[in-house]
């Protein structure tokens, strides 16, 4: 009985980890900034010189540890991410980005329970392609 | 045995000021005094003092409603005024000032050059990035100065059908001259 409860609870399933991606694509050939973006952009402004971000997707998702959670992005790509472990107030996440189902980058990091990272680089419209991760559990 | 008297004794300057001395002791006080400015300088604090105190008693008397209870306090304090002086004076507030003034000093400086704001600065990264991988010519890992968020830049190997557009050295738009975070980043390298 009180094993029924337990895993009719959600007691078994471990931390949820909810986890928010945004795709921004970042350029100098136009002006603006999206209005969603304002914060973050007002950060990034200390470290790049674009002159627009366009937000372009939002997904969320909560994923189980081990689980992973997959993203479309422009340009044949694709986002997959996977939570593997809590850290103290970390989670670490294996996030892979492909092109065409080839993968073209992958990186193991530990992000801080609330915290956000930005994945950048690759080339859409003339400008690049952000993906701001947040997450917590 | 000679006992030496120090001119400079406070509690006798206090005595003076109150005519508490024999004739002979008040007229040494009042030579010393005609030439020692540190001791005429402490008995001008002590009859501001005590100016300050009657007149902030004669405003308080004003308003007693009661001359009942203003004979019954001025005769208490008449009673210990017999006794043995204390040393309330030493709660004056310009003795206390240089006191007061140097804390307070103290307090700015440290404020002003102690570590805990630069501690404060640079905060612990978002992220911690264990491993990278990829197709990629340069992966840059920096992080920004106000709330240190991690960023991951990489920069695409050009494809020939991709949509990469074969210019490695394009810049990820990292502001190197004007923003001197940028530099701060923690690691360049290939993957």
């Amino acid at each position: 009985m009180l094993i029924l409860l337990l895993t009719g609870s959600g007691a078994w399933a471990g931390p949820k980890v909810k986890i928010n991606i945004k795709t921004v694509l970042a350029s100098q050939s136009k002006k603006g900034v999206d209005g969603q973006l304002r914060a973050m952009t007002q950060e990034l402004n200390s470290v790049f010189k674009y002159s627009s971000y366009q937000l372009l997707s939002k997904e969320r998702m909560v994923l189980n540890l081990n689980q992973t959670g997959r993203a479309k992005l422009p340009g044949n790509r694709a986002l997959t991410i996977t939570p593997t472990r809590i850290l103290g107030n970390r989670v670490e996440l294996k996030l892979a980005i492909f092109q065409k189902k080839r993968q073209q980058f992958a990186t193991v990091f530990q992000l801080l329970n609330h915290g956000s990272m930005i994945v950048g680089g690759p080339r859409h419209n003339k400008g690049h392609l952000l993906f701001n991760i947040s997450g917590d559990y | 045995m000679n006992t030496a008297i120090n001119p400079c004794d406070a509690r006798r300057l206090i005595r003076y000021h109150d005519n508490e001395l024999p004739a002979g002791e008040r007229q040494a006080v009042a030579d010393h005094l005609a030439q020692c400015s540190r001791c005429r300088r402490a008995l001008a604090q002590q009859q501001h003092l005590r100016r300050f105190v009657q007149q902030a008693a004669n405003g308080a008397a004003a308003r007693t409603p009661r001359p009942d209870v203003e004979s019954a306090l001025l005769a208490r304090i008449k009673n210990r005024g017999a006794s043995p002086p204390a040393t309330p004076r030493s709660w004056s507030p310009r003795r206390w000032a240089p006191a007061a003034a140097l804390a307070l000093a103290t307090l700015v400086v440290t404020v002003i050059y102690n570590p805990w704001p630069e501690a404060v600065v640079s905060r612990e990264p978002s992220a911690i990035v264990e491993s990278f991988h990829g197709n990629v010519s340069t992966v840059m890992i920096l992080q920004t100065q106000t709330t240190g968020q991690t960023i991951v830049w990489f920069n695409e190997i050009s494809e020939p059908d991709g949509e990469s557009d074969g210019n490695q050295s394009a810049p990820p738009a990292v502001d190197r001259s004007a923003h001197p975070a940028a530099d701060r980043q923690r690691s360049v390298g290939r993957a």
